[in-house]
């Protein structure tokens, strides 16, 4: 497909592809507190969760249940990582309670953090698209409860032509169409004053150079 | 409108093989039919988008301007597909495309597709697949760019001061 689109974007943010921005924390949901302590009960936190996400916007309470049944609840103790930058990519998680880092390595060896997550945001979209592989590292600061919805359990849905499955594709298309031109024009803004950002890049430079001559 | 005339020409090329015949014919009935003259614009910078587009004859060329300069495409092949996140959303062109020599072009709008979609028709979900793939790479690109920049402060300072001249000669 010819298709590399066009836009150069406004606006900016955003900073890697497994990490969507975050949503409000859906009404009623516990932002710390919430477990959920038999299978009834995580079937309905999770079907509030998703049902009140923007990745699921549009899908039916029935379209939300069916994704909700592939999908499986997990708990990610604190220290511990739902992922790291390099594995292959194979879910998408819905974080209900808990506290995730996002780092990523740089060029120069360093860990750079790149966002907190909390209740109700959305790790790893392209996962459930493509494979590929981790852009991030994803590492739980407390006790976390996540949901995850396996890129397999995905494809099964979709092999099915399910209409759910296909409408979480479309909201996914529109929010990495978002998320792509909010990157662009970050790129953007720095070439489109070139004399602004040179003192911030030379000084990142100095720092970097600083912390070098330390190793 | 001729489907079968459109149906040959576009049968067996890359991008139409993931449709069944019965969805190619689909896709093409759903489709309005636009013949270019050479130069005429397909689309126009800060246009929003409406319609996804089939290049069935003729080439297409498309001008995008990123930070690095300006990048110009050509399509020729049929069953090319451009401007498929036109399906998703009215966002605003940021390159521009023409037809270099006379062009037959097939366009789907975005209120068809979503049609065609809540009919719950294959060629949409297939069409849907393909916007996926699509955006995925295209947002990989992108990251990719955000590393060049943001990842190597070094070559970005150089580009920034060379960028800094240029304008003040200007």
């Amino acid at each position: 497909m010819s298709n590399s689109d066009d836009e150069t974007p406004q606006g900016s943010d955003n900073l890697t592809d497994t990490v969507s921005g975050r949503p409000e924390l859906p009404k009623g949901l516990d932002p710390v507190g919430a477990r959920a302590s038999s299978e009834v009960n995580s079937s309905f936190d999770a079907e509030q969760l998703f049902g009140e996400t923007n990745l699921f916007r549009g899908l039916s309470t029935e379209e939300v249940r069916e994704i909700v049944r592939v999908s499986e609840q997990r708990t990610v103790a604190a220290g511990d990582r739902l992922f790291a930058q390099g594995d292959v990519a194979r879910a998408l998680y819905m974080i209900q309670s808990g506290e995730f880092e996002v780092s990523t390595t740089t060029d120069f060896g360093g860990d750079l953090v790149l966002a907190h997550l909390g209740p109700g945001a959305v790790v790893g979209e392209m996962a459930l698209l493509e494979g590929g592989l981790r852009s991030a590292t994803v590492e739980a600061l407390s006790e976390c409860v996540v949901f995850e919805l396996s890129h397999d359990a995905f494809n099964a849905l979709r092999d099915k032509r399910r209409h759910a499955a296909y409408k979480l594709i479309l909201n996914l298309a529109a929010a990495l169409g978002e998320r792509r031109r909010q990157a662009d024009a970050r790129v953007w803004e720095v070439f489109e004053n070139p004399a602004q950002y040179i003192d911030s890049f030379e000084s990142q430079l100095n720092e970097l150079m600083a912390r070098l001559r330390k190793v | 409108m001729d489907v079968g005339h459109y149906f040959e020409a576009l049968f067996g090329h890359d991008e139409m093989s993931r449709f069944e015949d019965d969805e190619l014919r689909k896709l093409i009935g759903a489709c309005e039919e636009r013949m270019l003259q050479s130069s005429t614009p397909l689309w126009v910078s800060d246009q929003v988008r409406s319609h996804a587009f089939i290049l069935v004859s003729g080439s297409i060329e498309r001008h995008t301007r990123t930070h690095a300069g300006r990048i110009v495409q050509q399509h020729s092949a049929p069953g090319t597909l451009l401007s498929l996140s036109a399906l998703v959303k009215p966002w605003a062109y940021h390159s521009s495309a023409h037809a270099l020599e006379q062009a037959e072009v097939l366009a789907l709008s975005r209120a068809t597709f979503l049609e065609l979609f809540e009919d719950r028709e294959p060629v949409a979900y297939k069409l849907v697949d393909a916007i996926g793939e699509y955006l995925v790479a295209d947002m990989r690109k992108a990251n990719g760019r955000l590393q060049d920049v943001f990842g190597r402060p070094a070559e970005t300072l150089m580009m920034l001061r060379r960028r800094s001249r240029e304008d003040s000669k200007a």
